[in-house]
């Protein structure tokens, strides 16, 4: 506790050094800029942003992507108040009362307290994490490679069927993302897979011309000229965003519970953002004296989900960073960033490199901390931005994406890439394919097949060993679980009223 | 009723029979029996020393297997069987056909040209969008990438290349 205590102080010196705080800033203020903008979510933001952190060292790289991270998941919260449109999807939740209170000339207020959810909730996550990571690192030094491929399945079955949707089309997704995963030079042997002949292929696909394929553009694919996207004419002053005392005292407890709905989720790797609000709301409202005041501008329902949302997310990078296995598709975007800066993910990260998570941790507060630093005085600014017209907003898009992705490599090769994964990935999307999965079965997929064909050379090819090793048993048995979980919800559930609708 | 619309319409009809789940499985079987085969021409190796084809063929074959499951469990609601799945062809070719044309022109046009050909035909993908309007946004972003790309940010792409 009090060495934890001692490494997040150290924490914070990394992430305050000048030329790193640098980055965080930079990073907070690009996603908040691209986030906001309507039908950008956090992950075409952080994909689009990806490139950039190419060229930087490993630390302020990662420093910078949780500050993009952050900038664009409160972008987002000011287009789906003020719009009513939720570019990522747990700000769904957030539209349901949040836009009424815009309607109620209350958005400002309703700004500035989910700016105050996300601030109180990270914060309690980030205390969370120094309790919990160094348990976390007592355990590390137990995981060879039979318990890190065990805990990967785990995290690719819990990933791919816990999200909302069908838990068979996440698991297909996810294989996909596996043999996209598997293109390139094999480590062991040399051999390149799936490359057809093609030299750009021998290093595998860049991980940012596949998210922004998958979330960029086959999204913009699926957009266009489905009617124009609603321009708001609202003002937001500084002023405005500060909640009246009525108000702040309504939002106190929500913000409490909803905090605390994010950590019991967070808990459970693979659930997502998403269900996590919904779960947040759905509980403000149950409890609420006055349940039928919900969707027409009800402060608590606002309050609520933002900070489940937050604290969920903030914890998500525990089993992220000490584990290797990501929460959902944005903390498997970070974690292929950290894997291309050569950085080994899993359970040695947290001592191997402890600037790198320490750091994040910090920058996490120092992150929250400058939004709202940030967003007070730019607050007009972005609001100014909303309105622009999506019939400009996706070509300049695909300009920036394009110049992006050719300056990872200075080839225009993965340029191609990202049309084709746009095309693939729109299909998907309009057969009611979840994208996302792709993500996390592309991330783990090469970590995944190293360790597991490492554990296959120790035990002689002997499968058993994962039942023999008390750890890797019960990741077993906890991926058996799930799966028997999903198979009973199916043969129980009546077909009409099975999950069908796909999430992003 | 239904019968007769779907008669009217024989071309489309079979696709909305399937149903999208259906559709999605069949895709999947066929890229994961792609995946499989080729997988197979690598080595496969044992179990103790895999080869480089073991782990993919394994993805392929998982693949198969799910896509069946998900063929074999889906149940095509009646009002999806009547819904129609647009593509939006013009958004699709411009916005598809302006990346292409990026990396075409970038390479022997320079940047310059690449981002004002590529923002045109993109932008001409929205049916709000007019000839000029689509121009003006394009000669905007050209602007935007000579001062923030090519000096401000050193992009490795000359402004006018020729060949």
């Amino acid at each position: 506790m009090e060495q934890a205590l001692a490494d997040l102080w150290y924490g914070f010196g990394v992430a305050l050094q000048p030329a790193n705080l640098m980055w965080v800033v930079i990073g907070v203020v690009l996603g908040n800029l691209i986030g906001v903008l309507p039908g950008m979510g956090a992950m075409t933001t952080i994909s689009m942003l990806l490139p950039l952190t190419y060229v930087i060292p490993a630390v302020p790289a990662i420093l910078m992507l949780a500050g993009i991270f952050y900038g664009s998941m409160y972008g987002g919260a000011i287009c789906a108040i003020l719009l009513n449109l939720p570019s990522h999807p747990p700000h769904a939740v957030t539209c349901i009362d949040g836009y009424p209170m815009t309607l109620n000339g209350r958005g400002g207020a309703a700004l500035g307290i989910t700016m105050m959810a996300s601030f109180f909730a990270a914060s309690v996550g980030i205390a969370l994490m120094v309790f919990v990571s160094p348990l976390l690192e007592a355990v590390a030094f137990k995981f060879g490679p039979t318990e890190i491929s065990a805990v990967m399945l785990l995290g690719l079955l819990a990933g791919s069927t816990m999200s909302r949707g069908s838990p068979l089309k996440g698991i297909a997704m996810t294989l996909f993302g596996l043999f996209l995963g598997a293109i390139g030079t094999d480590v062991n042997t040399g051999i390149q897979r799936y490359t057809f002949g093609l030299p750009d292929l021998a290093d595998g696909v860049d991980l940012a011309a596949l998210s922004l394929g998958l979330f960029g553009v086959a999204d913009f694919l699926l957009t266009v000229n489905r009617g124009e996207v609603a321009v708001t004419t609202t003002r937001v002053t500084m002023r405005q965003m500060m909640p009246t005392r009525s108000e702040l005292k309504a939002a106190v407890l929500p913000m409490l519970r909803g905090t605390g709905v994010g950590a019991i989720f967070g808990a459970m790797p693979g659930t997502g953002p998403t269900i996590t609000t919904f779960v947040a709301y759905a509980l403000e409202r149950k409890i609420a004296k006055s349940p039928e005041r919900f969707g027409k501008g009800a402060i608590e329902g606002v309050a609520a989900p933002e900070a489940a949302a937050h604290s969920k997310t903030q914890i998500d990078f525990i089993p992220t960073m000490s584990l290797g296995i990501p929460g959902d598709p944005v903390m498997a975007l970070l974690l292929g960033a950290l894997i291309i800066k050569g950085i080994n993910t899993g359970p040695q990260l947290i001592t191997e490199h402890p600037d790198v998570f320490w750091g994040l941790v910090a920058s996490f507060w120092i992150g929250n901390l400058l939004l709202i630093v940030l967003n007070v005085p730019l607050i007009g600014i972005w609001v100014r931005l909303l309105r622009l017209p999506y019939r400009f907003l996706f070509p300049s898009a695909l300009f920036f994406i394009a110049v992006g992705v050719y300056s990872t490599h200075n080839n225009v090769f993965d340029i191609l890439l990202v049309a084709a994964f746009g095309c693939v990935g729109a299909i998907f999307l309009m057969l009611d394919f979840p994208a996302a999965p792709v993500v996390l079965g592309f991330v783990l997929g090469p970590m995944l097949e190293e360790n597991f064909r490492r554990a296959m050379v120790l035990s002689r090819g002997d499968l058993m060993i994962y039942l023999q090793r008390p750890l890797s048993a019960v990741f077993i048995v906890a991926s058996a679980a799930l799966i028997l979980l999903q198979l009973y919800s199916y043969l129980r559930l009546p077909p009409s009223s099975r999950p069908v609708r796909a999430s992003h | 009723m239904s019968d007769r619309i779907a008669g009217h319409h024989r071309s489309v009809s079979l696709i909305q029979r399937l149903g999208k789940d259906r559709i999605g499985a069949m895709l999947l079987i066929l890229i994961g029996a792609g995946v499989a085969a080729m997988g197979l021409t690598y080595r496969m190796g044992t179990a103790t020393r895999m080869g480089p084809g073991y782990m993919p063929f394994f993805y392929g074959v998982l693949m198969i297997l799910v896509g069946f499951a998900i063929a074999l469990t889906a149940r095509p609601s009646e009002e999806e069987k009547r819904k129609v799945m647009r593509v939006n062809w013009r958004a699709w070719l411009c916005i598809l056909g302006g990346l292409v044309a990026f990396a075409i022109i970038a390479d022997h046009g320079g940047l310059v040209p690449a981002t004002f050909v590529a923002v045109f035909v993109a932008a001409l993908g929205s049916t709000a969008n007019s000839v000029r309007d689509a121009a003006l946004l394009a000669a905007g972003l050209v602007v935007a990438a000579v001062l923030v790309f090519s000096y401000g940010l050193q992009l490795q792409l000359p402004l006018f290349a020729w060949g």
